[in-house]
């Protein structure tokens, strides 16, 4: 069902349109045309087009006839609708109003194009398709004003979430075409399984008929009255050849050959664009002294320099920037600690003053 | 060779040497009950027995002013810097030891413990708690008439009289941020800020140490401030100033803590210049000073604790105590056991009167 010119609609209607488009077609509307008069009598390959614009069919010879030297009104009386050559296909449906809601629900579903993995509960989905439907509805059965309105609402939509629906767009592209992909996948194998099956059961016919000819050639062969310890020799090969094939159909089925179908798609991890954040937002940097290593290049002296460069010192893992952190913090640590604040002043108790009381001698 | 005062030469009481010379950690049973004749006024049992041995009673000796005793303790923190030195200490034990030293006579006096013993001990210990480890014979042999049961024997009693505050907060490690930040921000200076850098090295080596620097101001204020003294500019640069763009009342409120900051660092100052590092020399080479501590030593001799002149005879009167009531425990089980708990009581009700930050005393 492929259609031409289905994204270039241009999504106006007109009043008028519905009524014609919604009355019961006529009995031998696909006899003649109605611009022309032409019927199939006349012409066997008739075949009607109709543009999306206004949903009149007329035959292909009036549409080129009309509509080859650019942009023209529509024949029919009343619809004053411009039409272009390249707006018109043939119709799918028999039934116009059919063809035109399929029409509009295509066009609606090319700009709501969400999936439920988009939403985070079944009911927000839900919600959604039924705002979807409301709309859509409004579209194709509401009388003029609400369509207007729903007209305005889609066009508005489209506007807003351009990049948001080509993505998802691109997404539904992707998907199909790795179900495609999935799919020629899987036939690919079953037509290799059914290969190798075939030529299984071929290699078994031939063994089977090598083993026969072995046994008669040794029951042949033998000596009389020993018929038996010859069968019961080729029996014994013959089970040991089998009990290997076993063996080796075990291994080569645990090595692989088996196909799951219908599982879900591994989700790849959502990626956002900015790093990972352990701290959340919170600016730990301090106010005065910036001690990240870039700023702590800038200090120097002889004695960092030679750590900074010496490969005795390096070789060992010394790194002068833990120096220089703990050195800057000790100069500016405490500036604002002022012991005399927090001084109570009462007299310290000492030995000699507590009284001499000489019970406190031993504290511990 | 330096001379140092040992309890050898100047303590009236002989000390003996003992066969064990196990470290001080194990000392911690109970002391003698023994009274200090020198602050104790009340006559307790021994004290009676002592005075009923002297039959013309002794007038009760004269005490040291609490300024003398700083002034002692100020002596004897310049003995333990040169100590320092004749031994080739780094900055950081040497200073660690004398604020150990310090913090011991905050607590206690200078007439109850000798202070020539536990200078020693003090610079022993800072070696370890530094992490500068020193051989004990090695340190002993440096000291004339010093052995290194001397020296063990205060270790514990320092250790409580610092309360177990094992780590001294320096500012050399700041004047080093300093200079580098002074270097990063002035790099067409640099002389000035070399030249700042050494004389306020010195400083801090010596100033800090003998005045009350430690107890009152913090690493970074005790820099800024030695800072100050070599060139002030530097420190204004280094004070961080109220930032421009911000807000009025933040502006405000930055610059009042500037100030306060600013003041603060000047009263160090003060404190400071009252010893400049040039006066380390004097201590022992101007006759004037040593002259003026010569007849407070002498009175110290004459007011001081007996019973604890010799650290070494403390020591092992505290162990052989120990180790009598463990016996006395041995042999009566119950008894030992009660005794323990009701004994426990006491001590308790005791650590919970004395409400001192520093805890009771020794």
């Amino acid at each position: 069902m492929s259609r031409l010119g289905g994204s270039a609609i241009s999504v106006r209607h007109s009043s008028g349109i519905a009524a014609s488009a919604a009355a019961p077609a006529p009995v031998d509307q696909d006899e003649t045309c109605p611009v022309c008069k032409t019927t199939r009598y006349f012409n066997r390959d008739m075949e009607f087009l109709i543009n999306p614009e206004c949903y009149h069919r007329m035959c292909k010879t009036c549409v080129e006839r009309i509509f080859k030297d650019g942009p023209n009104q529509c024949p029919y009386a009343g619809c004053h609708k411009t039409l272009r050559l390249r707006g018109f296909k043939s119709a799918f449906f028999a039934d116009l109003t059919v063809e035109r809601e399929v029409d509009i629900r295509r066009r609606v579903d090319a700009v709501f194009n969400k999936v439920e993995e988009d939403f985070e509960t079944l009911d927000s989905f839900n919600d959604y398709l039924y705002m979807v439907e409301c709309l859509t509805d409004d579209l194709v059965n509401g009388s003029d004003e609400s369509r207007r309105k729903a007209e305005s609402q889609l066009l508005e939509w489209e506007a807003q979430h351009k990049a948001e629906i080509e993505r998802n767009r691109k997404l539904a592209r992707e998907s199909d075409e790795t179900r495609q992909r999935r799919v020629a996948a899987d036939k690919d194998a079953t037509r290799q399984r059914r290969q190798l099956e075939r030529q299984a059961e071929a290699d078994e016919k031939v063994n089977a008929l090598r083993f026969r000819e072995e046994m008669l050639d040794s029951l042949q062969n033998a000596e009389m009255g020993r018929a038996t310890e010859a069968m019961d020799r080729i029996m014994l090969k013959k089970r040991g050849q089998q009990k290997r094939d076993t063996v080796m159909d075990a291994t080569a089925a645990a090595a692989g050959g088996l196909s799951i179908r219908g599982l879900r798609e591994k989700k790849t991890a959502v990626v956002d664009e900015k790093p990972y954040d352990p701290y959340g937002g919170i600016v730990v940097a301090p106010d005065r002294i910036d001690v990240a290593p870039e700023k702590l290049a800038g200090y120097t002296n002889e004695w960092v320099e030679s750590a900074r460069t010496k490969t005795e010192f390096r070789a060992g893992g010394y790194n002068p920037d833990e120096y220089l952190t703990r050195v800057l913090f000790e100069a500016f640590s405490g500036l604002g600690v002022f012991i005399s604040d927090e001084r109570v002043e009462k007299g310290v108790p000492t030995a000699a003053a507590g009284g001499g009381n000489m019970d406190l001698d031993e504290p511990f | 060779m330096m001379i140092l005062s040992t309890p050898g030469s100047n303590s009236p009481w002989p000390t003996k040497t003992s066969g064990t010379g196990s470290p001080a950690s194990s000392a911690c049973g109970p002391s003698p009950r023994t009274a200090c004749a020198s602050c104790d006024p009340r006559p307790t049992p021994s004290r009676r027995s002592r005075l009923r041995l002297a039959s013309p009673p002794i007038p009760p000796p004269d005490f040291l002013t609490p300024d003398e005793e700083t002034r002692l303790v100020k002596f004897f923190t310049v003995e333990l810097i040169r100590a320092a030195q004749f031994c080739e200490m780094p900055t950081e034990v040497r200073a660690t030891a004398a604020i150990f030293l310090r913090r011991f006579y905050v607590t206690n006096s200078v007439m109850t413990y000798p202070a020539t013993d536990l200078l020693k001990t003090s610079l022993f210990f800072g070696c370890k708690a530094e992490g500068y480890f020193y051989k004990l014979v090695q340190f002993s042999e440096k000291f004339p008439n010093t052995t290194g049961e001397q020296i063990l024997a205060g270790e514990f009693l320092l250790c409580q009289g610092i309360r177990f505050a094992f780590d001294v907060r320096h500012p050399f490690r700041a004047l080093e941020g300093a200079i580098l930040e002074l270097r990063r921000r002035l790099p067409d200076e640099d002389s000035r800020v070399r030249r700042a850098h050494g004389q306020a090295r010195e400083i801090l080596k010596f100033s800090p140490l003998v005045t009350d620097a430690y107890f009152h101001y913090t690493p970074s204020q005790i820099m800024m401030a030695s800072l100050s003294i070599v060139d002030e500019g530097l420190v204004d640069i280094l004070v961080p100033t109220p930032p421009q763009n911000g807000d009025q009342s933040k502006a405000k409120e930055h610059a009042e803590m500037r100030q306060k900051i600013m003041n603060t660092i000047a009263d160090c100052r003060r404190m400071l210049e009252e010893e400049p590092p040039e006066r380390m020399m004097d201590y022992w080479s101007s006759p004037e000073i040593v002259k003026a501590i010569k007849p407070l030593r002498k009175k110290l001799q004459k007011c001081r604790d007996p019973d604890r002149a010799n650290l070494v005879n403390l020591q092992r009167a505290r162990r052989e105590q120990t180790v009598n009531k463990e016996k006395k425990a041995a042999k009566l089980d119950d008894t030992g056991v009660f005794g323990e708990e009701l004994g426990r009581e006491p001590k308790r009700a005791k650590l919970d009167k004395a409400d001192d930050v520093f805890g009771p005393p020794l």
